[in-house]
C-alpha cells in the first residue's frame, strides 16, 4: 500500500448477471501500476480489459476485491482519472473547442478566457487550431480522437485511461496519433497512462510494460518489462532486435490465451 | 440561382391551381358550392378593409398562443420530472399511451362544456393539445439520452445538476424541439375545432358562420387564410430549429 503506486488493485473480481446465469469478467487481478508509467494491457477479445479500466475509473465497482488510489483505498468516480473511449464520444452538441473545455468548465478551473486560451493550446499541439469552431460530425475518426485525448488531457489527469483509443483507425493515422500520444505524455512527466490495445506493435511500442490477461474470467497472466529505450521513435521500432524478441515471448501467452478461447 | 427558378416553378403551379378554378367554376362545377378565386379575393379585400378579418385572425391568434405557451411549459415540466424516476415511467408507461392514444379533437366538446364558449375553452383545448405532444417528444428525448456521453460527462467531473444542463437536455433538445414544432399548428387546430363547437368570433367561427350562410367565398376565405397562417409559422419554426440544431449532420436535421 505504499504511495510510490499511484493505482494498486488487490483481488479485484467482477462478475455480471447475464441472461444465462453470472458471468466472471474478472477473477483476482492484482495489479500495481507505478506513478508516471505508460503501462499497456493486451488480452484476447471478452478478456475484461474495458471492464478494468472500468473500475479503476470508478464507473463500475468490483464485486470482490480492494482498489487503492495512491495508498488509499476508493470507490466511485475518482475525479483524478482522465478515461479515453474507444469510440470518440464528443459531445456533437458542443463545438471541438468546447468540447476540449468541458472538464474546465465543469470542475469551475480558471476564467472563461483562460479555458479557451488553454484549449486552443492543446488543439495547437494536435494541429487541429483551424478546427476550434467545428462540430463533430464535420470531423474524420482520427480528428475526433485527437479531440477526444486533448480533451481529458485538458484538466490534467494524473492519470489517463485509454481504451483502444486508435482502434478504428487506419495505419498511417494510427503511427502518427501513437507518436503524438508520446510526446503528450513525455511532456507531462508523473503522468500514469494505462491503455488497453489487441494490436501487440502497439503495446510493446508505447508501453514501459505490458500487462498479458488471460481468457475470461480475467486475470493478470504476465507482465512483461519493455526493456527498449526512450525516446522511441515509433515509426522503426519494430526493426530494433529487442523488439522483435519481446513480440515473440508476448505473443507466445497471448496465443495459448486465445486458445484456451476456442476451447 | 437555383432559388429564384425554384420560386417561379412554385408560382406557376399556383397560378395554375387558381387558372383552372377559375376557369372551371361556373362551366364545370356550380360556383355556389366551390365559389372562385376571383370572388374569394374580393371577399378577402372586403373584410382586410373592414377588419373583421383582423379582428377574427387577433381571436385565433391569442387562444393559439396563450394556449400553446401554458401547455408547451406544463408539457416540458411534466416530461422532465417524470423522467427523472424509473419507476414512474415504468408504471405510468401504458397510461400515458392510453392518453396519448384519445383523438384530441373528441376533447373539443368536453372543454367547451367546461370552460364556456368564451376564450377559456379555446386556450385550454390549444394548451390540452399542445401539452400532450410536447410532453411525449420530450419524454422520449430524455429517456433516450446516451448512456456512454453520461458516463463520459460524469469523468469529465460533471455534478449531477451539470450533467442535467450540459448533456441530458441538449441530447434531448432535437425531440423536445421536434415537439414543440409540431404542436404550434396543432393547437391552432385545436382553438379552431373548439371554435366550431361554440364561439362568437374566431377563424373557426368565421368558417361555421359563413358555411351556415351558404357564403362558400367566406368559407374558403377561412380555410385559405387558415392554410397560409399555418405555412408561415412552419416556415419559420423551421429557420428557428435549423439554427438551434446546427450541430447535427444536414441529412439528419430534416428527420424530426
Amino acid at each position: 500500500m505504499t504511495a510510490d503506486y499511484i493505482v494498486e488493485l488487490r483481488g479485484v473480481g467482477r462478475a455480471f448477471r447475464g441472461p444465462r446465469g453470472e458471468v466472471v469478467a474478472l477473477k483476482d487481478v492484482d495489479l500495481e501500476i507505478p506513478t508516471g508509467q505508460f503501462l499497456t494491457v493486451v488480452g484476447p477479445s471478452g478478456c475484461g480489459k474495458s471492464t478494468l479500466l472500468n473500475i479503476i475509473v470508478g464507473l463500475i465497482e468490483p464485486t470482490r476485491g480492494e482498489q487503492y488510489y495512491a495508498g488509499k483505498p476508493y470507490r466511485g468516480i475518482n475525479r483524478d482519472i482522465g478515461y479515453v473511449t474507444q469510440s470518440d464520444n464528443l459531445f456533437p452538441w458542443r463545438t471541438v473547442l468546447r468540447n476540449v473545455t468541458f472538464g474546465l468548465d465543469m470542475r469551475g478551473i480558471g476564467r472563461r478566457r483562460e479555458r479557451k486560451r488553454r484549449a486552443l493550446e492543446l488543439l495547437e499541439q494536435v494541429g487541429l487550431r483551424d478546427f476550434a469552431g467545428h462540430y463533430r460530425h464535420e470531423l474524420s475518426g482520427g480528428m475526433r480522437q485527437r479531440v477526444n485525448i486533448v480533451r481529458t488531457l485538458a484538466y490534467n489527469p494524473r492519470i489517463m485511461l485509454l481504451d483502444e483509443p486508435f482502434g478504428p483507425l487506419d495505419v498511417q493515422n494510427r503511427l502518427q496519433l501513437q507518436d503524438l500520444l508520446l510526446r503528450l505524455w513525455q511532456d507531462r512527466p508523473g503522468t500514469t497512462v494505462v491503455f488497453i490495445t489487441h494490436d501487440l506493435t502497439e503495446a510493446i511500442g508505447l508501453g514501459d510494460r505490458v500487462v498479458v490477461m488471460s481468457a475470461r474470467p480475467g486475470r493478470v497472466r504476465e507482465i512483461v518489462p519493455v526493456t527498449l529505450p526512450r525516446p522511441r521513435d515509433i515509426y522503426t521500432i519494430h526493426t530494433d532486435p529487442t523488439f522483435r524478441d519481446l513480440y515473440d515471448r508476448i505473443w507466445k501467452h497471448l496465443a495459448e490465451e486465445m486458445r484456451a478461447v476456442e476451447q | 440561382m437555383k432559388d429564384i427558378r425554384l420560386i417561379i416553378w412554385r408560382l406557376v403551379v399556383v397560378a395554375l391551381i387558381l387558372g383552372a378554378w377559375q376557369g372551371l367554376s361556373g362551366p364545370v362545377f356550380d360556383s355556389f358550392w366551390v365559389s372562385r378565386p376571383s370572388a374569394i379575393a374580393a371577399w378577402l379585400w372586403k373584410s382586410i378593409v373592414t377588419g373583421s378579418l383582423g379582428a377574427d385572425l387577433l381571436i385565433t391568434a391569442k387562444e393559439t398562443v396563450y394556449g400553446y405557451l401554458i401547455g408547451a411549459v406544463a408539457g416540458l415540466a411534466l416530461a422532465f420530472v417524470l423522467a427523472q424516476s424509473e419507476r414512474a415511467a415504468v408504471v405510468l408507461r401504458p397510461f400515458i399511451l392510453a392518453i396519448y392514444g384519445i383523438p384530441r379533437i373528441a376533447l373539443a366538446p368536453l372543454f367547451v362544456l367546461w370552460f364556456g364558449i368564451a376564450l377559456a375553452s379555446k386556450i385550454m383545448m390549444a394548451a390540452m393539445v399542445t401539452l400532450l405532444l410536447v410532453f411525449f417528444n420530450t419524454y422520449e428525448g430524455i429517456r433516450s439520452a446516451d448512456l456512454q456521453l453520461k458516463s463520459v460527462a460524469l469523468v469529465l467531473g460533471a455534478s449531477r445538476w451539470q450533467l442535467f444542463w450540459n448533456v441530458t437536455l441538449p441530447n434531448a433538445s432535437p425531440w423536445m424541439l421536434a415537439g414543440l414544432r409540431i404542436a404550434i399548428p396543432q393547437a391552432l387546430v385545436g382553438a379552431v375545432v373548439a371554435e366550431f363547437i361554440a364561439s362568437t368570433g374566431g377563424l373557426g367561427y368565421l368558417i361555421m358562420d359563413t358555411t351556415s350562410t351558404l357564403d362558400s367565398a367566406g368559407t374558403m376565405a377561412g380555410i385559405i387564410v387558415l392554410m397560409l397562417v399555418v405555412l408561415l409559422l412552419g416556415t419559420l419554426l423551421d429557420r428557428i430549429e435549423g439554427w438551434l440544431l446546427r450541430w447535427r449532420p444536414q441529412e439528419k436535421s430534416d428527420k424530426a
